[in-house]
């Protein structure tokens, strides 16, 4: 298994009241699945990748992650689990403004340990895998959604991470670039990545092995 | 492990860069902020410029005096003081003084002095009237006068009484083939024969002057007759060859001040406690200038820290407005993989990336407004390398101080907030 959550709790405390959102989640994803997973806005699928990457902190549960048990590492030891070892792709697209191509998909290179020349290499790599090459010193103002989500995955996947965290990624494109992501994704998926996605479609948790439902804070 | 150090230098570089580019994305907003710091740093160039050149001057001016040298000026008395010094038969500096000085101490080394003859030399055509001041074979080495050609006026000159002369530098030049030695200047109705011409001296005579100095450019020496028995002429000499200035040498500079104070109370003795002297201490005269520097110091650090804390000020201020401003962009950073250390030194790194080229605009136009004060108000100025280093350190200092409340900030932000913020 490459990480395995148990009965994971998180709540939120908005003044008197206690919101639970995550209830005992269960979940264990082995080595190279590609797995979605489905839910009612606020149903509490966002949170849960974010504590599956390390950003965020369940009130309880067992979370481990590539025999490591995330919960009792520290906040840098996090950080570099995510810099080598986890990619991020959001709904947003969420790439920095003032950063070309070239330097968005650099970004996490800046905060693991990889040689300048491998990560050139891996950088370059990743751009002409997601077809953007002739693109590659542009900014993000001047990409369409689908191709901004293409840098994304870029980024992502340019560490050669164990496990991808995609959340919406196909929430805000039109279906043929939906098509081109979820493309890159079956890619990804068949060179042996894992990849945990949040989508709203069905037919785009179609293409995954195993789709899974976020009902009353838990997982079935 | 070349390569962990390399990727270290290319991580610092790398948040320059970043810190580069927001700031030029807000050039203008940069600019004032940073407004502050440059005006600190120039205003603490400035002073620390014309500190130092005041301070230069003046302590020039009094070693030129020498510091083991003591003079007794001749001070002018109003009528009244005068009707009382008559009454009480002083009349003023005398070889008297010259006399009775030398043997009072063991530590008095020699004992010179100068009298300013009223007189002109006739005939030179040079447009410029010298001043002509008698003095005994001394004085020359008293004031560390550097002659050019020739000699200085002697022992013997002074004794016997010899029609010669020792010209100053610009004068000299003035008169030309006339003003070399051997050759002679016509004063009254005798002729002097010139000894010996000065070295030319470049010392400006300042208008910001707080300490007299002269130079004797200008000046023409001629022996002061020195009677060969004082006592013989009684007190009718006191009147007539009253002296203008006596200059007393100290062996050490240990002895300057015990020294003064006896000289002080023979003065008054023999003066009778008129005051138609004054006594001036360079060494003492040193003491007050340092101690009037170190205030002025004390005043200096005091506004440069004003200074540098409100411009400080705004660079935290505007600081964390950019914290604020990207807390997406932190958000971003943190889920690629950003560890808080790494965060915090982004920002480090733009603050004082602000406040260095706030320091270094403010030099530039701290140098510019030196020159401009020294080309307008012809104030002495020295631009030394810590006028130009200190008020730069000082404002990285500040930058990195004040940068690092919000550097903390945006480090300790949530990640989850800082991706949840649109
Ligand atoms: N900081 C917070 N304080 C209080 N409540 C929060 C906070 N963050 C999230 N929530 C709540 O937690 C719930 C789950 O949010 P989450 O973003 O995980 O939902 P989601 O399933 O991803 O929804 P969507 O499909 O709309 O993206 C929501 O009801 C949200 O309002
Ligand atoms: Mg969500």
């Amino acid at each position: 298994m490459l990480l395995e959550v148990k009965n994971l709790y998180k709540s939120y405390q908005l003044g008197q009241n206690k919101i639970s959102i995550l209830q005992g989640v269960d979940l264990s994803v082995a080595e190279g699945e590609f797995i979605s997973i489905m839910g009612t806005s606020g149903s509490g699928k966002s949170t849960l990748l974010h504590i599956l990457g390390g950003l965020d902190t369940p009130d309880k549960g067992v979370y481990t992650f590539s025999t490591k048990n995330m919960l009792s590492l520290s906040d840098t030891e996090r950080s570099w689990i995510r810099a080598h070892w986890i990619g991020f792709v959001f709904q947003t697209f969420d790439l920095l403004p003032e950063l070309d191509v070239v330097g968005n998909v650099s970004l996490p290179f800046l905060y693991n340990r990889a040689d300048s020349e491998q990560s050139v290499e891996q950088v370059e790599r990743a751009i002409e895998k997601v077809g953007l090459t002739h693109r590659r010193l542009h900014r993000p103002l001047e990409l369409s959604g689908g191709e901004m989500q293409r840098v994304a995955i870029a980024r992502a996947l340019a560490v050669q991470p164990k496990l991808i965290l995609a959340d919406e990624p196909t929430g805000n494109l039109d279906s043929k670039n939906s098509q081109i992501i979820l493309n890159l994704f079956q890619e990804l998926h068949l060179a042996g990545t894992t990849i945990i996605m949040v989508t709203h479609d069905e037919k785009v948790a179609a293409i995954s092995e195993r789709t899974l439902h976020m009902n009353d804070g838990w997982l079935q | 492990m070349t390569g962990g150090y390399n990727k270290m230098i290319h991580q610092a570089l790398s948040f320059f860069v970043t810190a580069y580019r927001s700031l030029l994305i807000h050039k203008f907003r940069s600019f004032l902020s940073v407004l502050g710091i440059v005006c600190g740093v120039m205003a603490v160039m400035v002073m620390i410029s014309t500190g130092e050149g005041a301070k230069r001057e003046v302590l020039g001016r009094i070693e030129r005096m020498g510091l083991k040298n003591i003079y007794i000026h001749d001070k002018l008395l109003s009528v009244e003081l005068q009707e009382q010094a008559e009454k009480k038969k002083s009349y003023g500096l005398s070889l008297f003084d010259v006399e009775s000085l030398r043997s009072l101490s063991p530590a008095i080394v020699q004992v010179g002095a100068v009298q300013n003859a009223a007189l002109t030399p006739v005939g030179t055509g040079i447009g410029i009237t010298p001043t002509i001041l008698k003095c005994t074979g001394n004085y020359g080495e008293l004031l560390g006068l550097k002659i050019k050609s020739g000699r200085f006026i002697n022992e013997q000159d002074s004794y016997n009484n010899h029609q010669v002369c020792v010209v100053g530098g610009t004068l000299a030049k003035r008169l030309g083939r006339e003003g070399r030695v051997g050759k002679t200047i016509r004063i009254n109705d005798l002729l002097y024969t010139i000894v010996g011409v000065l070295k030319k001296d470049d010392k400006e005579l300042s208008k910001t002057a707080k300490v007299k100095s002269q130079n004797f450019n200008d000046t023409i020496f001629l022996p002061l007759n020195i009677p060969h028995n004082l006592t013989k002429f009684g007190s009718s000499i006191e009147r007539y060859s009253m002296l203008s200035s006596v200059v007393v040498e100290i062996d050490v500079r240990e002895n300057v001040k015990p020294v003064a104070r006896l000289i002080h109370r023979a003065m008054e003795l023999s003066h009778r406690k008129v005051l138609d002297y004054d006594v001036i201490v360079p060494l003492e005269l040193l003491a007050q200038a340092l101690a009037a520097q170190k205030t002025f110091n004390l005043v200096l650090a005091v506004i440069a820290a004003v200074s540098l804390l409100v411009g400080g000020i705004g660079i935290m201020n505007i600081m964390l407005a950019t914290v604020t401003e990207r807390k997406r962009e932190i958000g971003i950073r943190r889920a690629v993989g950003a560890t808080r250390k790494d965060i915090a030194c982004q920002f480090l790194a733009e603050s004082f990336l602000l406040t260095m080229c706030g320091g270094g605009i403010g030099i530039v136009s701290g140098f510019a407004c030196v020159l401009v004060i020294e080309y307008l108000a012809g104030w002495p100025i020295e631009i030394t390398a810590a006028s130009m280093i200190i008020p730069f350190v000082l404002a990285c200092v500040a930058g990195v101080f004040f940068g690092y409340y919000p550097a903390v900030k945006a480090a300790k932000m949530d990640p989850i907030k800082a991706l949840r913020t649109v």
